[in-house]
């Protein structure tokens, strides 16, 4: 009863560290609960959507003819294998919707019966669908986001013989390529259309003009008993019967899940880091807040002790309140996440394509946030411990030992910035106190310039090719294989409105083996078209390739091995010369130069990407090519490095780490203000009397935070320097970037220290108000 | 005819308690003269404090005035009463209350930099010179914490007046002192008399009150007594304390 109404007393007088130390809590378990339960949502989402949608577990596209019946009958006596089925699809290169042309595969099929109709504004299936008519087409939400278009809009399929027109009806779900990060795309058309469509192709394929083909998706389930993943599942059956080394490409159920969660994963995982690190930042502010709050109460405590209050007991009572502050905010955060959740949800939807709940990881969060409690109460604990130390008698007779004031960081004070040099004298004298702080701020810098760096990337073309991601203003895709005179007549034709470099020369991307396991091969041209070189050198003779760090990884290769690569039966030799980075198929590709996979396909000159100085020109240059070559190549001009939607993306999870960081300092300057206020209380009387003014001590007060504010900004740059770079490489890893170089500029490091500075001026500023009320008659001693 | 430089007239303090009034002061009238030392005297809880923050403008009066050069204390507003307080008044506490991370050379001088009229080199002078006068310059760089009480004192006396006030205040200057320390500081507020700056201290130390030349007596808030004195001198302090006492005795002290 004597702990409780200890406790009850102590948070009734203590409101303010209290409400402090709640608001952080609830800042904490908000932003944790949102990410966990969004994350487990998305995965849920997407699981549940492969399930519904009968998604095998590898999916290969092969031409017609090469999907033989052997092929099939292996593959259907495989003792790994549980069914086998085919569907012919008209695969197309040219789709366009308004000005925006789609540049990877869109692979055109009737509607499949398991895949369910969304309604993209309230996120949530339809009900009873009508079917489609002839002219109509489904996409995936994929799809309408690459193209940004809306129901009713136009999609026209250039079949080269022939272009068919079909309005948008609506949006499908698709689990198995419906994300907007996988290339390859469905889209669904009517059955009579279907049937048109699929016999003109036919008829044409043989045609030169004919730009679309018959590609049949072959569907392979495992068997429930086969306990390997879906990759291994792929590479053995493929290594039984070689059907990987037949086909266009393919994918597996997980590469898929993969794929449609990577973006949001990304997202996630840098949320959930940065939000670990605030829990970081709050446990320092924490263990200070105990601290000094020991050091402010030493008489109280000694005296408690005279009353028969065990050591024990006393730190039972720090506990309780502090606790229950915790367990309070804690509990507001998780209400507070949950329409969060569903805000955050539905932002990710055009990327993955998939629905997802809106519901609350309750168990999970639960599990995390007690785990979080439990840290808390031993660094409780731990603290405490001081208060063994107590002696009564001392702590009575004495109170704490006067804080002996010196400092070696002395600068005298001057008449001219007095104010200033104050308050660079009470941060000085006080160091110990305002480490904490500091610690906060360099936290909180620290991952705010990791924003900017990554919002930085975003931004800048020549970071992303550093990265291997390749940029370019006008991109030029060839018919027919052409000889260098025309290509030079192409540039010529450029060079007339502007001066430009040319990124690229490729040809293009296929999926060929690598000891068994089917990757992407990117091949370009020449040895020096291939960039972001990170280990060894480029591929300068034909039997030799590079791989990305990340396949290295996966399939335990290193510069120096030799490796088998396959294609359609044919097996070649390779030394890896290499590793670089690319952003292919979340960095799971390797390259080759079109002299070394001419050993394994034909192959030759497909695309041509150019950066333009004046961009402005660059729609014009296209219309130009498409005018003058039209029957040799398609020009296209991009106007960004990236799509909107992850920009978008990106730029809403640098707000929100702003938000909650700016929100958190203030928080944390409130709580250390209060602290301050109650130690300098006489001081400020003192001051008072001798002539300043409440705003002039204000000033000092937040000048002083400031100066705390300027040195944590600090240290948290030039943490970031070192360290920014390792983390967001080893996030950034999941799509294909495995080593993030950081583009520095002075807003990198400018607009989070003008954030935090004026977070900490502001909120110094409005915690000194309190100044007005200390009176100088407190110094009396008698009246 | 001397010459008024604080004058107050009907001034009242009162504190509302358990739905009642405590009244501290009850209309008070009182002239300061310049070059006075005046001292006033009273019981514990007599008022003489707060008479004391109300005649500075430290505290506001609950009624009546205060005023100096014109202008009524009790109705100033705050940035008046800061400037007030680093141009025309100084003021010295019975705990001292230095600032714990300045030196005691920063002390005195961080007071003299607020007024803005004088130049930061003239302030560092003066600050060497009251330094001296009061014999703390060898621990001109110490922290409070790091010197004595007396010196703590003798720095607080420098600070007051580095900036030349009208009227130096002074809050029971002597009674967190020893008995040496306590005739050091006495001597140095004389000191500061003799060259005409006018004093107004509370203290119940009769050796203190020896060195007015007016003390006025305090009792329930009411001034009941007042005597007038000449100009002090060390050889006389026997004769004058024998007046004085029996003085107080008159008012049941």
């Amino acid at each position: 009863m004597e702990i409780l109404t200890l406790v009850r007393a102590n948070i009734r007088r203590k409101m303010g560290p209290f409400i402090s130390i709640a608001v952080l809590m609830a800042v904490i378990s908000m932003a944790l609960t949102a990410v966990l339960s969004v994350w487990n949502n998305i995965e849920n989402g997407i699981d549940q959507a492969q399930q519904r949608g009968n998604v095998p577990q590898m999916t290969g596209m092969y031409e017609k003819e090469l999907l033989t019946e052997k092929l099939l009958t292996d593959l259907m006596s495989h003792e790994l294998v549980r069914d086998v089925k085919t569907m012919d699809t008209i695969a197309g290169q040219k789709l366009t919707c308004g000005e925006i042309e789609y540049s990877d595969s869109v692979f055109l099929q009737e509607v499949n019966p398991a895949y369910r109709l969304i309604d993209t504004k309230e996120f949530r299936y339809i009900e009873n669908a009508p079917s489609l008519k002839s002219g109509e087409i489904y996409i995936s939400p994929g799809m309408k986001t690459n193209f940004s278009c809306e129901i009713g809009d136009v999609i026209r399929f250039d079949a080269g013989f022939e272009t068919y027109e079909f309005k948008i009806a609506g949006v499908l779900e698709d689990p198995a390529l419906g994300a907007s990060v996988i290339g390859w795309k469905n889209a669904f058309i009517s059955h009579a259309d279907y049937e048109a469509i699929y016999h003109a192709v036919e008829a044409a394929a043989k045609s030169k003009n004919c730009s679309s083909s018959i590609v049949t998706h072959l569907y392979v389930y495992q068997k429930e008993s086969c306990e390997l993943s879906d990759n291994q599942f792929a590479r053995q059956i493929n290594l039984d019967t070689g059907i990987a080394d037949m086909g266009n490409g393919s994918i597996t159920k997980a590469v898929s899940k993969n794929y449609t969660g990577l973006f949001p994963k990304i997202i996630c995982i840098i949320l959930t880091v940065f939000v670990l690190f605030l829990l970081v930042a709050a446990i320092v502010v924490l263990c200070h807040s105990l601290s000094t709050g020991i050091e402010m109460e030493y008489t109280t405590f000694g005296i408690m002790k005279s009353l028969g209050f065990t050591k024990g007991k006393i730190r039972l009572v720090i506990a309780a309140q502090y606790l229950a502050a915790q367990i309070l905010g804690i509990t507001v955060g998780m209400i507070a996440a949950v329409p969060l959740c569903g805000k955050l949800g539905n932002l990710f939807f055009p990327i993955t394509g998939v629905i997802p709940n809106h519901n609350i990881s309750f168990v999970r969060c639960v599990g995390v946030l007690g785990g979080v409690l439990l840290i808390l109460a031993v660094c409780i604990m731990l603290i405490t411990k001081k208060i063994v130390k107590i002696s009564p008698v001392r702590a009575i007779s004495a109170g704490k030992a006067e804080i002996y004031f010196d400092s070696r960081i002395h600068l005298p004070l001057r008449k001219r910035m007095l104010l200033a040099g104050l308050a660079f004298r009470q941060f000085t004298s006080n160091k110990r106190q305002y480490i904490g702080v500091i610690a906060v701020v360099s936290i909180l810098m620290y991952f705010m310039t990791s924003m900017m760096m990554l919002t930085a990337m975003i931004t800048t073309t020549s970071a992303w090719e550093s990265m291997g991601v390749t940029y370019q203003d006008l991109r030029v895709d060839l018919k027919e294989e052409l000889p260098d005179s025309k290509i030079l007549e192409i540039e010529q034709t450029i060079g007339t409105f502007t001066n430009f470099e040319n990124v690229y020369r490729s040809c293009g991307n296929y999926y060929f083996s690598i000891n068994g396991e089917q990757i992407m091969a990117c091949i370009f041209s020449t040895p020096e078209q291939i960039k972001a070189i990170i280990r060894g050198r480029e591929p300068l003779y034909d039997n030799e390739i590079v791989l990305t760090e990340i396949v290295a990884d996966q399939l335990g290769l290193k510069v120096g091995d030799k490796v088998t690569v396959g294609n359609l039966g044919r097996r070649e030799e390779y030394l890896i010369s290499g590793l670089n980075q690319h952003e292919n198929d979340a960095g799971e590709n390797f390259s080759m130069s079109m002299e070394a996979a001419s050993k394994l396909t034909d192959v030759s000159l497909r695309y041509l990407g150019y950066i333009l100085e004046d961009k402005g020109m660059g729609e014009k240059i296209a219309d130009t090519l498409n005018s003058k070559f039209g029957d040799i190549l398609t020009a296209g001009f991009y106007e960004t490095p990236m799509e909107e939607t992850y920009q978008i993306a990106i730029n809403g999870m640098t707000l929100i780490v702003y938000v909650f960081s700016v929100v958190f300092a203030a928080v944390v300057v409130q709580m250390v203000c209060s602290r301050a206020f109650v130690r300098e209380r006489k001081d400020i009387g003192i001051y008072k009397a001798l002539g300043f003014t409440v705003q002039s001590l204000r000033l000092q007060f937040a000048i002083r935070f400031l100066m705390m504010a300027f040195l944590g900004s600090f240290a948290g740059s030039v943490i970031a320097v070192l360290f920014s770079e390792k983390m967001l490489s080893s996030i950034l890893r999941l799509m294909g970037i495995s080593s993030f170089q950081a583009v520095y500029g002075v807003d990198t490091f400018a607009a989070p220290l003008v954030a935090i500075s004026v977070c900490f001026f502001l909120s110094a500023w409005f915690a000194a108000r309190k100044i007005r009320r200390v009176e100088v008659k407190e110094l009396v001693m008698d009246v | 005819m001397k010459e008024s430089i604080l004058s107050a007239k009907g001034l009242c303090k009162s504190f509302a308690h358990n739905g009642g009034q405590i009244h501290i002061l009850s209309n008070i009238n009182l002239e300061i003269y310049r070059g006075d030392f005046t001292v006033i005297m009273g019981a514990s809880g007599s008022g003489k404090s707060t008479l004391l923050y109300a005649l500075s403008g430290m505290d506001r009066a609950t009624a009546g005035s205060v005023v100096y050069q014109g202008e009524d204390i009790v109705l100033m507003k705050e940035k008046r009463l800061a400037k007030l307080r680093h141009t025309d008044f100084g003021f010295i506490f019975q705990q001292m209350h230095l600032i714990s991370n300045l030196s005691l050379f920063e002390n005195i001088s961080v007071c003299g930099y607020l007024n803005k009229d004088r130049k930061a080199e003239e302030v560092r002078r003066t600050a060497d010179m009251l330094l001296q006068k009061m014999g703390i310059e060898r621990v001109k760089s110490h922290l409070p914490s790091q010197v004595s009480g007396g010196e703590q004192q003798r720095c607080a006396i420098a600070r007051a007046v580095v900036h030349s006030p009208l009227v130096l205040f002074a809050d029971e200057p002597t009674g967190a002192l020893n008995r040496r320390n306590t005739t050091e500081v006495l001597n140095l507020l004389t000191g500061l008399n003799e060259e005409g700056q006018s004093i107004l201290m509370v203290t119940h130390d009769l050796r203190a009150a020896l060195r007015a030349s007016r003390i006025l007596y305090l009792e329930d808030g009411k001034i009941t007594g007042e005597l007038t004195l000449p100009a002090y001198k060390s050889s006389d302090e026997k004769s004058r304390e024998a007046q004085v006492n029996a003085w107080l005795s008159s008012l049941e002290w």
